[in-house]
């Protein structure tokens, strides 16, 4: 299996992994090499600022393509800062929830609420 | 020519964020026409509430707004905030009380995280924060910041902070004049809810309007958590509701008047030692994909 490091600071440029639009752009990446079975190492060194929308649109939109067994071979982390591995996990059981049943998922959340 | 007369006090509460969002409404319908924001009887002003008004001043922008009879303490500091009114004129703020008024591109994140860094997180008079409530809280501003930008589909974000040194309070206000969290749970349920209603379901675990391939709906629980550590509190006054949450209690209500997009406020005790470093016993390269 090829190999293949990507240093997120490389990808959005900076050391804030915040916006949703950096996310997609790292999703792209991930995605890119993920389709071609590469085992990518995904490398957070320098990273200082995280948030769930940039995790979002990175690690979770991958659910939509890959599930977590292809996943769990092809896919890991270095230098994510210990206090934000709560949030990762975190942003995977929920995309593995989200894609799990997507439709059902979102006619329950829309059945929560009446007309008023 | 509209005269519009401020209450006694404009505080972060929901009586502060009502009086604002009247303001709102009246200015709304007018266009070509000049406006007094008369501030004869207002003692009070929260520094942070000028995230609001400057948003809903930038919304008139048709019009020829101004202060007038603003007292001059209260003109200090906002223009100590270097409020844009004032044409980003500013004043010496010796106790540093303030965190600087801005207008944000939504697309520009990286200057708002600067921004953060420099004007709010290095204010000299803060507590020495661990590292982590400082991170913290920069990354609650920043997915409120995102979530303006991906939900509100606005242009711009307007922020305003003010900070109590004898209650350890930091106050912090982002507001967008874009799409209410109202309009985007009527979209996505088809269902006719309250603004109350809106607010009630979107602050939820999970519940999200995304209908992308991107999940939602972790971003203000995340918040919520992180707050209800912090002993902070959460205000979000959006269309016609208003919720807030403080100590793990929160409750909601109808706004009085309808906003045009959604304010959101943050406090943070600033004396808070929690750790916030959950232990993890997984190896480093052990995430459960």
């Amino acid at each position: 299996m090829e190999g293949k490091t990507i240093h997120i600071f490389d990808v959005i440029g900076g050391r804030a992994a915040v916006s949703t639009e950096d996310g997609d752009r790292l999703f792209e990446t991930l995605n890119a090499f993920l389709g071609k079975e590469f085992e990518v190492i995904l490398d957070f060194a320098k990273i200082e600022t995280l948030t769930s929308t940039f995790l979002n649109a990175a690690i979770g939109q991958l659910y939509s393509q890959f599930d977590s067994p292809f996943l769990r071979q092809h896919l890991k982390v270095h230098n994510l800062q210990p206090e934000d591995r709560e949030l990762m996990i975190k942003i995977i059981e929920r995309a593995k929830e989200y894609f799990k049943d997507k439709e059902n998922l979102e006619k329950d959340i829309r059945e929560a609420l009446e007309d008023e | 020519m509209l005269r519009i007369q401020l209450p006694l006090r404009i505080g972060s509460n929901l009586q502060g964020f009502s009086s604002l969002a009247n303001i709102f409404q009246q200015v709304k319908s007018c266009d070509f026409e000049t406006i007094h924001l008369d501030f004869q009887n207002t003692t009070w002003f929260d520094a942070n509430m000028l995230a609001m008004l400057g948003a809903i001043m930038e919304s008139a922008w048709t019009n020829d707004i101004h202060i007038i009879n603003l007292r001059p303490e209260q003109e200090k500091i906002f223009k100590k905030t270097r409020y844009s009114y004032f044409g980003g004129e500013s004043l010496p703020d010796r106790y540093a009380t303030t965190v600087e008024y801005r207008k944000s591109k939504v697309s520009e994140v990286a200057s708002f995280n600067g921004y953060l860094e420099k004007k709010l997180l290095s204010h000299n008079k803060l507590p020495n924060m661990s590292a982590l409530l400082r991170k913290k809280i920069k990354e609650s501003i920043l997915e409120i910041f995102d979530n303006a930008r991906a939900h509100g589909k606005c242009k711009f974000v307007y922020s305003c902070g003010q900070y109590y040194p004898r209650k350890g309070r930091l106050d912090f206000t982002v507001v967008d004049i874009g799409r209410t969290i109202r309009k985007n749970v009527r979209d996505y349920s088809q269902k006719k809810v309250s603004g109350k209603r809106a607010l009630e379901w979107a602050v939820q675990k999970n519940t999200t309007t995304r209908k992308d391939n991107i999940p939602g709906g972790l971003g203000l629980c995340l918040i919520r958590e992180f707050l209800s550590l912090n002993k902070g509190k959460i205000q979000i006054a959006s269309a016609d509701g208003y919720w807030y949450e403080k100590s793990g209690a929160s409750r909601s209500e109808d706004l009085n008047v309808f906003f045009g997009g959604t304010a959101v406020n943050l406090e943070f005790n600033v004396n808070d030692t929690s750790s916030y470093c959950l232990s993890s016993e997984t190896e480093e390269t052990d995430i459960p994909f």
